[in-house]
């Protein structure tokens, strides 16, 4: 069963610090399973601090999507509910979203949305999760681009989205 | 089962460090070179579909091949041998249920069909769990896999490197630092905090 999610808001109010072990590390990162999620502080909400606990210096700044790009609604895979333990959250609330940013080396922040991290926030257990290829997201999307959505419209969201078409017209039998 | 077209030239990664990459193809037969940290050197593989059940597989560069009652066994060369520059191939029919040994630790099979589609499995100890790799649609510019891999994902060949890419380009170890530049991280660029923007 896939879950739809709506990331909303990161509700960190009642921790400053929130342990998240990823049932899958991060793609790449395959050393750390553990992170603390951390506030950079009033002034730079809604961002935040993706911090490795088991490996030094490690770090993220994430974001959760749905305040920078109201319309990123997504389906996550059935594997990655069942990894996530997703079909035992009673309220909905305790599914939240975040998303990688990526600063350096590109002309304004961009966001990572066709890998998001979905959080049980009920078990603390989180995961990076790929997207399937329609979802219509790019894992460079920028920060100001005013929608998620991947359109023709938007030629800078184009940018290192690496949406490949899986097109079964493209094969001649 | 993921389903993935791919070219000639494109590769599947599957989690753990496995390579399949798509060499050549044909209406009837698909050539893949199956890489990896445990897999060395690659092998070659070739599939022809014979019928739904019966399978034609060529493993490219033998060196040395057993045959007896109970066993298919295939050693490979690797570069700079013989084997490997006449594009040698060794040849079997193989049914479901029944399995080649080939190389360090790779077992390559024939699975029952894939809703009438026939599947080629990859095994043994060089990969940890049996994929099943179903021959869904070859064509020339394209082959239509299926891929079944228990409890390993399974990419696209680029967009896991992309992904890697982005993960990298994003890790840092300077945003707790003091005095950071918060314009650096402010979407709008100006000095309003952030949660004023929204």
């Amino acid at each position: 069963m896939a879950v739809e999610t709506f990331s909303k808001h990161l509700t960190l109010e009642e921790r400053s610090e929130a342990v998240l072990t990823f049932v899958r590390p991060i793609v790449a990162f395959e050393r750390s399973r553990r992170y603390a999620v951390r506030t950079l502080g009033l002034h730079y909400e809604p961002f935040a601090s993706l911090v490795s606990l088991d490996v030094p210096g490690l770090n993220f700044v994430v974001v959760p999507p749905g305040l920078v790009f109201p319309d990123y609604v997504y389906t996550v895979p059935e594997r990655d509910v069942g990894e996530l333990r997703l079909t035992e959250v009673r309220d909905p609330c305790e599914i939240q979203t975040l998303a990688i940013v990526r600063r350096r080396d590109v002309p304004s922040p961009v966001v990572n949305l066709r890998a998001p991290i979905v959080v049980n926030r009920a078990l603390g257990l989180a995961s990076q999760v790929v997207l399937e290829d329609d979802c219509g997201f790019g894992l460079m999307v920028p920060v100001d681009a005013g929608t998620a959505r991947w359109t023709a419209e938007r030629p800078a969201e184009r940018v290192g989205g690496h949406r490949v078409e899986e097109d079964p017209s493209s094969c001649s039998s | 089962m993921l389903v993935l077209n791919r070219r000639p030239g494109e590769s599947i990664y599957v989690e753990g460090g496995i390579d399949i990459a798509v060499l050549r193809s044909t209406h009837q037969a698909v050539w893949l070179r199956i890489a990896g940290e445990t897999i060395s050197p690659a092998v070659l593989l070739g599939a022809t579909a014979l019928s739904a059940e019966e399978l034609c597989l060529e493993v490219g560069a033998p060196l040395r091949a057993w045959v007896d009652d109970h066993e298919v066994r295939v050693e490979v060369a690797s570069r700079g041998q013989l084997s490997v520059e006449r594009h040698a191939t060794f040849s079997f029919y193989c049914r479901p249920g029944q399995v080649a040994k080939v190389g360090e630790g790779l077992e390559l099979g024939v699975a029952p069909t894939e809703r009438g589609h026939p599947c080629v499995t990859l095994g043994g100890k060089a990969i940890g769990v049996q994929l099943r790799l179903a021959l869904i649609r070859l064509a020339r510019s394209c082959v239509r896999l299926g891929i079944d891999a228990p409890g390993l994902r399974v990419y696209r060949r680029e967009l896991w490197e992309a992904l890697i890419a982005a993960n990298t380009a994003a890790a840092g170890t300077d945003v707790d630092a003091p005095g950071v530049d918060a314009r650096v991280i402010r979407p709008h660029g100006d000095d309003a905090p952030l949660r004023a923007a929204f």
